[in-house]
């Protein structure tokens, strides 16, 4: 291999190197940054939805299966009012950002290993 | 080892092996080196477009189609690297130097002499000489001989040039 070809793939390597790392770091730091999001979005989510009313009215008409079905749709419109939908909203976004960051590292997984194995062997040789 | 064909290289690369990018530097290098060195002559100048040809063809094989042939990509690059090195060295002038314009721009030639070379110049040329001695304007020259006023400027501009180049001469 001439020096020319040897500078060229040196320059190719440590391209490569920078826009790999900065590659795994972006998707690490917005996939936690998400999944905090989306913690955060569902536990606020689930602490509205135990302080339901309605919930002691299902208790009492879930009792007795006829009286349940005669109101089933009353106390589903009620829960449904009573939903915090703007958080409710903000989770489903951010539960779905996940899944696709998740995905996304899923599919490029195998490419970001060889590509980390080529860049360890070659930066091991040249020390 | 049977050769790689250029689009099993390519495909190894699009999938994180890029070690097989060698292959590519090692079999295109010297020809695109050659290339470059018949239009630039300079050794340094030579290697770092060829390195230049090479990273941009790299930042460019993600979306390159594997199934095109990769020289005439290749070379591509290497004439919009050669126009950049060329539009980067072109000269150019500060802002803060001053521009002669044509109208400003004075001959001192002997009147003797003057008049013998006239005589070398187009008819042309000749007469818009002529009407700028009279005191003409270059708008009121081109109304007279019924060219377009860049025209005339040219026209007197290349009339001088000639006239100062045979005074040089003789």
């Amino acid at each position: 291999m001439t020096k020319l070809e040897k500078k060229i793939l040196e320059k190719v390597y440590r391209l490569e190197t920078k826009k790999t790392i900065s590659q795994i770091i972006s998707q690490l730091s917005g996939w936690l940054i998400f999944i905090l999001l989306s913690y955060f979005f569902v536990s606020v989510f689930l602490e509205e939805v135990f302080q339901f009313k309605t919930w002691e009215v299902l208790e009492s008409i879930t009792d007795d299966f006829e009286l349940f079905r005669n109101y089933f749709f009353e106390t589903a419109y009620i829960i449904y009012e009573e939903t915090p939908k703007e958080i409710l909203f903000l989770a489903i976004v951010s539960l779905i950002i996940v899944i696709l960051f998740t995905l996304t590292f899923i599919k490029n997984f195998g490419k970001i290993r060889n590509k980390l194995t080529v860049l360890g062997k070659y930066w091991r040789e040249r020390k | 080892m049977a050769e790689l064909l250029d689009k099993d290289i390519i495909r190894k690369i699009k999938n994180g092996e890029i070690d097989y990018y060698s292959y590519i530097v090692k079999k295109y290098t010297t020809l695109i080196y050659r290339y470059i060195k018949i239009k630039l002559f300079k050794k340094d100048e030579t290697d770092d477009l060829v390195q230049n040809v090479f990273i941009s063809f790299y930042k460019a094989i993600e979306k390159f189609d594997e199934e095109r042939p990769i020289k005439p990509y290749l070379f591509q690059i290497v004439q919009n690297e050669l126009k950049m090195y060329f539009r980067s060295r072109k000269e150019t002038v500060s802002l803060d130097e001053s521009i002669k314009t044509t109208d400003d721009e004075k001959i001192s030639l002997p009147s003797d002499d003057i008049e013998g070379l006239l005589k070398i110049l187009p008819i042309e040329q000749k007469q818009a000489l002529k009407l700028l001695s009279e005191g003409y304007s270059y708008e009121e020259i081109a109304n007279s001989l019924k060219k377009p006023l860049n025209t005339v400027r040219t026209i007197i501009r290349r009339a001088r040039l000639k006239m100062i180049k045979n005074y040089d001469k003789t």
